[in-house]
This record gives C-alpha cells, sequence and structure tokens, in this order.
C-alpha cells in the first residue's frame, strides 16, 4: 500500500512539473516576444540579421526605476519600447503591442518607466494584470485623455502643456463651475464636502458604495464612480439617511446635479485623478513659472474673478442667478443673490460674507441637516478682494422700484 | 336592559364621531403648517430685545393711509414673526437731509446703535427682505404700505418729543432681554454696548 502511495505520489509530482512546464512555455509574454521578433526580422534587410532576431532568446525584460521605487516589465511585451530589442524606439508596427510610443525621447523610459504615467501594475506578466483589470485593482491602466491625468502630476502649469489640452479643459472646468467652493484640494477651498486631492483621488475601492450606481462589477472603477458624479444626479448616488432609519437622519449628499456632458465629465474626471499625490522626486516636478497677479478693468471685474476663484458659484449658481437645492433647508434653496442682494446695504453684505451662515434653518426640525451652508469668508476674502466682490454682487442685484412717499 | 345597551351604543357612536372630528382637524391644521409658520418657529428660536416689547402702539392720530399700512403690518408681518419685533426695533430711516437735520437737533439718536439705528432705506430693504422670504405672501403693494407705515411710525416714535420715551423703553428692552437670553444678547448687541 505504502509502496503503492509512493509510485503515485511520484507520478503526480512528475505530471505537475510537466503541467508546469507547458505553462511556463506558453506564457502569454513569450507569444508577444516571439510574433514581435518575427514581424521583426521581416523588416531586417540581412539574412544574418534576420536569423539572429527570429532567435533572440524570449526572456522577462524590466527597467528598474529607483527613484520612484517601482519596477515596470511592460516591456517584456512592448518591445517597441525596449531599446535592447528597438534601440531606435521607433518602428512601423501598428497594432498593440508591437507599435512603438510615440516622442519616447520627451520621457525616456529608463528614467520614467511606464506605470507612472499609464498606470496599471508595472510588475504583471499577463495582459490582465499588467493593465490593471484584476478586481480591486486600485489604479487601471489610463485610457484615452484620462491618462492626461498624469501629467498633473509633475507638471504644475497644464494650461499650456501639449498633450495636456483634456486636463486643460478639466481644470477650466473646476473653476468655472466652482468646485472649490465645496470641495478642497490639499486642504485649500470650501469645507463643505471632501477633499478632492487627499480623499476622492486615492479613494480605495473598498470604500465606495457602489449599489446605486448600477455599474457591473468589472465596471466599479474609480473613474466611473467620479464620472456619475458629474453626470448624474449625486444624490441618487449617496441618498443619505433623511428618514434617520439607522440612527440620526443624515441628508443625502448637496452636491448639484450638475450634469455634464460625457466630453465636459471626463475633462473633469481626468482633472480630479491628476489630484492625487504620488510619491514623485521633486527633481522630476516642473514647477509652475511665476506670473504676475491678474490685472482687471474694474473692481466689479475684480469682484467677479473672486466669486468664481472662491467657489461662489458652486451654491449661489452662475452670477448669482439661482441658488442650488439645498435639502430640508427652508425654501429649499440656496438664496438667489440677483434677487436677494438688493435688500443688503453694503456694510450688512460685508458682514454676511464674512460671518457666513454655519447654521441653515430646517425645514423640518426633525428632518437632517441641510447638507449646505455658507462658510465664514474673513480670513480668506479681505481688504479689497472683499470690496470688489461686494462692488461685483451689487451690480448683479436685480433693480427693484425705490419705493417713496 | 335593551334600551340601556341602545343607549350606551349611541353614546358611544357619538363619542368616535366627536373624536373623528377633531382628529380630522387635527390633520388638516397639520398639513397647513406652511412655510410661514415654519419662518415663524425659526424667528420665536432667534428672539430680539424687541420681541419683548408691546404687539401693538396707538395710531388713533395717524393719517388714514398709514393706519392702513399698520393694519397689514399687523396681519401680514405676524405671519412669520410678531408684530413687537418691527414695532420695538431701533431701526429708523431717515432721508439724507433729514439725516442732517435730527444730527443738528438731537445728535444722541446717532450715538447709540443699540437704541437708535439711522440708516437710509433701512426699513425699505428689510421689508423687500422679508417679502423675498419662503412663505412670504406680502404684495409689492402692501409691501409698499407696510413700508410708509413702519418709516413715519419709527419717527414719530422715536424722535422729537418722543426721543426720551423711547429710549427709556428700548434700554428697558435691552435689559430684559440680556437677563433672559444673556448669550443671544451678546451676540446681537454685544459689541453695540
Amino acid at each position: 500500500m505504502l509502496r503503492k502511495l509512493f509510485v503515485g505520489g511520484n507520478v503526480a509530482l512528475v505530471v505537475l512539473l510537466a503541467v508546469a512546464l507547458v505553462q511556463d512555455y506558453q506564457r502569454e509574454w513569450k507569444r508577444y516576444q516571439a510574433a514581435y521578433n518575427s514581424l521583426q526580422a521581416q523588416e531586417a534587410p540581412a539574412p544574418k540579421a534576420r536569423h539572429m532576431i527570429q532567435h533572440r532568446p524570449l526572456e522577462i525584460k524590466q527597467i528598474i526605476l529607483a527613484d520612484f521605487r517601482q519596477v515596470d516589465r511592460c516591456i517584456t511585451c512592448h518591445q517597441g519600447m525596449d531599446s535592447l530589442t528597438t534601440p531606435s524606439l521607433t518602428n512601423t508596427f501598428q497594432a498593440q503591442p508591437f507599435k512603438s510610443h510615440p516622442n519616447p525621447q520627451q520621457h525616456p523610459f529608463d528614467k520614467f518607466g511606464c506605470a507612472v504615467c499609464h498606470g496599471g501594475q508595472g510588475l504583471a506578466t499577463t495582459v490582465h494584470a499588467a493593465h490593471g483589470e484584476a478586481p480591486y485593482w486600485e489604479e487601471p491602466l489610463l485610457r484615452g485623455p484620462l491618462i492626461q491625468a498624469s501629467c498633473g502630476k509633475c507638471h504644475a502649469q497644464v494650461e499650456t502643456l501639449k498633450g495636456a489640452e483634456v486636463l486643460a479643459e478639466g481644470k477650466r472646468l473646476f473653476r468655472e463651475n466652482g468646485c472649490i467652493g465645496c470641495h478642497q484640494i490639499h486642504g485649500e477651498g470650501g469645507p463643505i464636502s471632501v477633499d478632492l486631492a487627499e480623499e476622492t483621488a486615492v479613494k480605495p475601492l473598498a470604500r465606495i458604495d457602489f449599489s446605486r450606481t448600477g455599474l457591473p462589477q468589472s465596471q466599479r472603477t474609480l473613474v466611473n464612480w467620479i464620472t456619475l458624479h458629474l453626470r448624474k444626479n449625486p444624490a441618487e448616488l449617496v441618498p443619505g439617511d433623511p428618514t434617520g432609519e439607522f440612527g440620526a437622519p443624515i441628508a443625502p449628499s448637496g452636491m448639484p446635479a450638475f450634469q455634464f456632458s460625457e466630453k465636459e465629465a471626463a475633462a473633469l474626471a481626468t482633472f480630479v485623478l491628476s489630484l492625487a499625490d504620488q510619491d514623485i522626486p521633486a527633481r522630476y516636478r516642473v514647477p509652475a513659472p511665476p506670473t504676475a497677479p491678474p490685472r482687471f478693468a474694474s473692481s466689479t471685474e475684480h469682484g467677479k474673478d473672486i466669486f468664481q476663484k472662491y467657489g461662489c458659484i458652486a451654491c449661489h449658481g452662475k452670477g448669482g442667478g439661482q441658488g442650488r437645492p439645498n435639502f430640508n433647508a427652508q425654501g429649499g434653496f440656496v438664496p438667489t443673490l440677483v434677487k436677494t442682494v438688493g435688500t443688503y446695504s453694503r456694510d450688512e453684505l460685508r458682514r454676511k460674507i464674512q460671518e457666513g451662515v454655519p447654521v441653515v434653518a430646517k425645514a423640518d426640525p426633525n428632518g437632517p441637516t441641510p447638507p449646505l451652508y455658507m462658510p465664514t469668508w474673513k480670513d480668506k476674502i479681505k481688504r479689497q478682494d472683499l470690496e470688489a466682490l461686494l462692488d461685483y454682487l451689487t451690480s448683479i442685484g436685480q433693480k427693484t422700484e425705490e419705493w417713496s412717499f | 336592559m335593551p334600551r340601556t345597551k341602545v343607549a350606551m351604543g349611541c353614546l358611544f357612536g357619538v363619542f368616535i364621531g366627536v373624536g373623528l372630528i377633531v382628529w380630522g382637524g387635527d390633520v388638516a391644521e397639520a398639513a397647513e403648517k406652511t412655510e410661514a409658520a415654519l419662518e415663524k418657529q425659526k424667528a420665536l428660536q432667534n428672539p430680539y430685545a424687541n420681541d419683548l416689547g408691546p404687539s401693538t402702539v396707538d395710531i388713533s392720530q395717524y393719517p388714514a393711509e398709514l393706519q392702513e399700512g399698520h393694519r397689514l403690518m399687523q396681519k401680514r408681518c405676524a405671519q412669520c414673526h410678531t408684530p413687537a419685533r418691527p414695532l420695538n426695533s431701533q431701526f429708523l430711516e431717515l432721508k439724507p437731509e433729514e439725516v442732517i437735520e435730527w444730527k443738528a437737533k438731537q445728535p444722541d439718536v446717532f450715538q447709540n446703535p443699540s437704541v437708535w439705528q439711522p440708516e437710509s432705506g433701512v426699513w425699505q430693504r428689510y421689508v423687500k427682505r422679508m417679502m423675498g422670504k419662503p412663505g412670504c405672501e406680502v404684495q409689492t403693494n402692501e409691501g409698499k404700505a407696510i413700508w410708509k407705515f413702519l418709516v413715519y411710525d419709527s419717527k414719530t416714535r422715536k424722535l422729537g418729543a418722543n426721543k426720551d420715551k423711547w429710549a427709556a423703553h428700548r434700554k428697558q428692552l435691552l435689559a430684559q432681554f440680556k437677563e433672559k437670553y444673556p448669550k443671544r444678547y451678546e451676540e446681537l448687541y454685544g459689541a453695540k454696548k
């Protein structure tokens, strides 16, 4: 009996060894390398060169990036970026993974690698894993314009950066829509909602409740979570607990339903992702050149810039034209400034801006605290900025009939 | 016995009927808790010294148009706060030429903002601000009438021969308010003492 077990065990081991050898022989990357060798050999002019190329050993290739503490094995399949296999780093192949990288000199691969820009798993040697498509991998491959999010990790001034047009558009939309009024970026901004750089851009998937998104498991990514907030009604994604079923009542998300277009949402999502802090050495960073402070044609124009800069638009609407919905607030909306500013004297307006409205009266006293409130601005908007803002607000107020006896 | 049972049954039915009527009334009343009622609730939770004063004043000598403004103020403004709030307010709306006139005649009116707050357009601004509040049913012509009353009434009761009487009244309200709501007093009037 024991002898049979011993023999059986040995046979099983041999079989397993054979299976392992066959599996290793049939590695995905080996097929890609062999195919690349074949393509390259076809273009080689001399028979000797062709022979050498076709018999090149198939092996794992990697770039060791000490500065980023990363190892990228992308060139195992993407031979067009391997300086040993393709010394010129250019070729005529069109299909992936054989195609060479555009502008290889711009960010040398031996210095930057691949994953720091493209995302994915640099260490992996299968397509699925390397492209970050494994379940719960936090950094999938950045496809299409999303890759421009990586530009923002090093480049401070993206507005004039060639190749970062989508990122620049996202940054412009972020300012235009006053997102900074509620959100912070590394602590700077409004206190009402989350820090986009410290929280949103690096949010672990395990902490996102996708149950109301309607997304299948394969599409439950951080990018899609951000994009849905921009395209749909955030209150439906984050409904809170307004009836207090599980404890104290909590209002749904106060983020307005901006319902951006697909293009705008992609640009904004790219911008938000660009805020993720990565441990990039200072020598890789490209700071923005110093710029002169903006000059304004009038105090009103200056005030308009302040109104936009501090994100007042986020709650009060563009030009103060329409206050946003505010759940369980009396009246149901943030005040529409064009209607209300005319009922305040300049001093009263100044005080209102400085003191804010930290407690918004509830429509239902037993309901949740309204999610939107006006923070105090006295430490941020001061002196000339404050006076300019007052000039602007005065200019947008709807004129009402002046009563007289 | 059966007659007793019938009587008891009728009495029971009456009780049920009355109960249903009362309950139905409560439901209707709850449904009518309007935004104005909520504003009033908010106002009561955030009192002013004004609220401790009387809710009516003697307007018998006022012109008819202004008496109508007073009536509208009592009806409309009271939807969201007590009439005492505007009637005992320190606001005093003066035209620029009136400011010059009264600064010469009674300069102390311009030295104690908790008692007198003389300001151009202050009542107009506040009436219009209230008109923009949720649940406010004041129409423009009504708002104008209320404003006219408030401006006239303020000048009549807070200036001239009535200046000292007004000062004493207002100071008494502030003292009472400070005793009753010390935190709120500091919040509203602390810097203006």
